[in-house]
């Protein structure tokens, strides 16, 4: 379905999908952009650039319960977590949206985790085109739409004080079935329009990046020095890892509190010194050289071995972020020659 | 930057040294990062403007098996005093480069009038917010100068003006004030592997047995772990600005080491990289330390 | 703030004076409110300044540190680096916004029973009145 509306019916718009679930939606907070569960639709953000975490923590949380546990008079008493919660993200730009097909890639297989998809069915995805892109933005090398995500469940994009609206899923077009009254049917010179707005953000990306060949590249690059090079700058925090769309490695712990307590899933980040610690003391990456090869090896060479795309969105949280510029356009580039 | 360049060169073709740390330019503008020479063709690779906010200080603790050269700005060298007073380092193996530095810009402050030639001490109003109360313009300890002394002068006229801002306000404002401040801590970890006084090779807040910080980001976990830094490292933090600096989620470290600071000097007199000679504060004592000091406002009142 | 908070205040109390003036307060039969809970240590000295942080943190209402007078350490100077510690401490968990009375250094020696028994009570009417900690999560 392809629809406008009036720029200031969005409001309306949200305030009914914030009645029927849980409206998660980017807010301004002190300078940062934050995904948060929304009270007042009048704080939305609608021209952020980029968020600090992504969108996907709400499919993938940083700490997560599992399961509840009590101890009483030597018996164990497991509860489990209910996540039959309906929450809508709204606002998530495109590249956070493929960010959460490649988490369905990951969570999703042949070995299903189960909380991941228990939060994954209950989630509506209403993308928001981007205006303005960013000096980091590189999305259009992973062939990614700036303003218009093929791959949400509604996908909004501004035009000259409209709002154009197209729905890619079933769960789509029921949301506006059910709210068909704010909306008009899209006419063809909007849709003319919509496209020559797609290449006007598109032509703002900087740079397309050549990738074809990359992951075969690096398949023979295990030993070379460039990995040594990068990593001597590296200082081994996880600024990378936690901001990331596409990293999803967690650890899972118990917190006993001595008569009840919880089993939690929380990120963990493979540049920590100790995350291929064994309980032998032996560590297989001792040293950054092997933690950083193994990031992009991940990033670049074995994710798309097993799933076909790479797992990278070009959203340039890990440029923009990292205290010393590591930077993985420029190791593409590098691994490219 | 010739001289910088003509230092380096002369120092590995003597072999005085086998790397040398320093400053290149990144891949945007405005953006540079540390760099790491080993050999006469890098060399040109080498810079120094009003750009280069990163302290290099912590890359010699990684590289103890060989001798380095590094470049420091005046807040930079107050780390090798620690390193130094805390007996981390050999100096005969470390060469330090030393740059008379009158400030460096915040990327978020500057406009399209600045570039890499701007002087900061014309620019004050874009230059970053620690910058505005250094007290050590001057590296306070050099084997090499590449340019001369410049005056000390402090922009500020208090440099705890700020937290005293904060030391005025209500017990409730302030909690409630570090609540939302926290709140938004990811626990990253970058503050702690940036800093260069933080170097335990095995630190409290990944130490499994006993488990100090469990790995959730309720707020009395980020708040353990951020206390656990400051109670370590309180009274040692040079302020060279990189915690806060490069902190995503802009939470004001600095407001609570920089406290710690202005108490430790008002108590005991002590600041942190200044002379090598002096123990650190926390581990002497003296039988005159005040007692006032611990119990608030009360004073001696219960003796 | 409501009638029925209890207050859990932990103690650190050094072995040679605070502990055994604690015990001599037992022996007098002097009475002190039992919202206190009293850990033993060797000497204040012990006392690492982040066991008051994970005490407050995990949901202790107060803490309060006895140890020697400076000057009568049992072990000579132990009570001096407490004393340069915790005075960093205190101003920094003021700072933060935990109240003052949450934490509490005081120099009590083997003889004072009677101070351990005033101490702890007017700790916790103190912290009676300014209700429960709220960082506990």
């Amino acid at each position: 379905m392809e629809k406008t509306f009036k720029k200031e019916k969005i409001f309306n718009f949200l305030e009914k999908v914030k009645n029927k679930m849980i409206l998660i939606a980017p807010v301004l907070e002190d300078e940062i952009i934050l995904f948060k569960k929304i009270k007042d639709v009048k704080e939305i953000d609608f021209s952020y650039k980029n968020s600090l975490k992504p969108a996907n923590e709400f499919l993938f949380p940083q700490n997560e319960i599992l399961f509840k546990f009590s101890k009483d008079k030597g018996k164990i008493e497991l509860t489990d977590i209910d996540l039959k919660d309906n929450i809508a993200i709204f606002g998530i730009h495109p590249c956070d949206v493929r960010s959460i097909k490649i988490f369905d890639d990951v969570f999703r297989n042949d070995c299903l985790d189960k909380y991941y998809d228990e939060r994954r069915k209950n989630t509506l995805i209403i993308s928001l085109g981007c205006q303005n892109v960013d000096k980091t933005c590189f999305c259009t090398t992973f062939g990614i739409e700036p303003a218009e995500s093929v791959e949400s469940d509604i996908s909004i994009l501004e035009i000259n004080n409209e709002y154009y609206l197209r729905s890619f899923t079933e769960k789509g077009d029921s949301l506006i079935k059910e709210n068909i009254e704010l909306f008009e049917e899209a006419k063809k010179e909007t849709l003319s329009l919509v496209e020559n707005k797609k290449k006007e953000v598109r032509e703002k990306i900087k740079e397309k990046i050549k990738i074809d060949d990359v992951p075969e590249k690096m398949k023979n690059l295990f030993d070379d020095p460039i990995w040594q090079k990068i990593s001597l700058r590296c200082i081994g925090c996880g600024i990378c890892t936690y901001i990331c769309p596409t990293c999803y490695c967690f650890d899972i712990r118990d917190d006993d509190l001595g008569k009840e307590g919880f089993r939690f899933r929380c990120w963990d980040s493979c540049q920590f010194a100790d995350f291929t610690l064994h309980a032998s003391g032996h560590n297989p990456r001792p040293t950054k050289k092997e933690r950083q090869r193994q990031r992009y090896n991940h990033k670049l060479n074995y994710y798309p071995d097993r799933y076909k795309n790479i797992a990278c969105v070009g959203c340039g949280r890990c440029v923009r972020y990292c205290p010393v510029n590591i930077d993985i356009r420029e190791i593409i580039k590098e691994v490219g020659k | 930057m010739k001289k910088l360049r003509e230092i380096a060169k002369e120092l590995l073709e003597k072999k005085e040294v086998d790397l040398i740390i320093g400053y290149e330019k990144g891949t945007e503008d405005f953006w540079m990062r540390p760099c790491f020479v080993d050999n006469i063709v890098d060399i040109e690779k080498l810079t120094f403007n009003a750009f280069c906010n990163i302290n290099l200080s912590k890359y010699i603790l990684e590289h103890k098996d060989k001798k380095v050269a590094v470049i420091l700005k005046g807040c930079d060298s107050k780390s090798i005093v620690v390193f130094l007073q805390e007996k981390q380092i050999n100096k005969e193996n470390v060469k330090i480069i030393g740059v008379p530095c009158c400030g460096i810009f915040d990327e978020d402050l500057i406009d399209k009038t600045v570039d890499y030639n701007s002087h900061p001490a014309d620019n004050i109003k874009f230059v970053r917010e620690r910058c505005l109360v250094c007290e050590n313009h001057n590296p306070v300890i050099y084997d090499i100068l590449v340019d001369d002394k410049i005056q000390e002068k402090i922009y500020k006229e208090n440099i705890y003006e700020e937290i005293e801002k904060i030391e005025k306000k209500s017990q409730k404002e302030k909690f409630e004030f570090f609540k939302n401040v926290f709140s938004r801590c990811i626990r990253c970890l970058a503050c702690r592997n940036i800093c260069p006084v933080c170097f335990c090779k095995e630190c409290l807040i990944d130490k499994q047995n006993p488990l100090w910080v469990e790995k959730k980001i309720t707020l009395s976990d980020i708040l353990m772990l951020h206390l656990i830094r400051a109670v370590h490292m309180g009274g040692r933090c040079i302020d060279c600005g990189g915690c806060e600096e490069f902190c995503p989620a802009k939470i004001p470290l600095r407001k609570i080491y920089k406290k710690m600071e202005k108490d430790v000097r008002e108590m005991f007199g002590y600041v942190p990289g200044r002379n090598i000679d002096i123990p650190p504060f926390h581990s002497t004592f003296l039988k005159e330390d005040k007692d006032e000091y611990l119990k608030g406002e009360k004073g001696g009142e219960n003796f | 703030m409501s009638d029925n908070f209890e207050p859990k205040i932990v103690g650190f109390f050094c072995n040679w004076c605070s502990y055994a003036g604690a015990d001599l307060a037992g022996t007098s039969r002097l009475q002190y409110p039992a919202n206190i809970r009293i850990i033993r240590v060797p000497c204040s000295g012990r006392i690492d300044p982040l066991f008051i942080c994970k005490a407050l943190l995990k949901g202790a209402d107060g803490v309060l540190v006895a140890g020697c007078h400076p000057g009568d350490c049992h072990y000579s100077e132990g009570n001096y680096h407490t004393r340069r510690k915790l005075s960093v401490l205190k101003r920094l968990l003021e700072y933060l916004g935990i109240e003052k009375e949450r934490f509490r250094v005081e120099w009590i020696s083997a003889s004072e029973g009677g101070r351990v028994a005033s101490v702890v009570k007017e700790m916790t009417d103190e912290i009676k009145k300014i209700g429960p900690n709220k960082i506990k999560e």
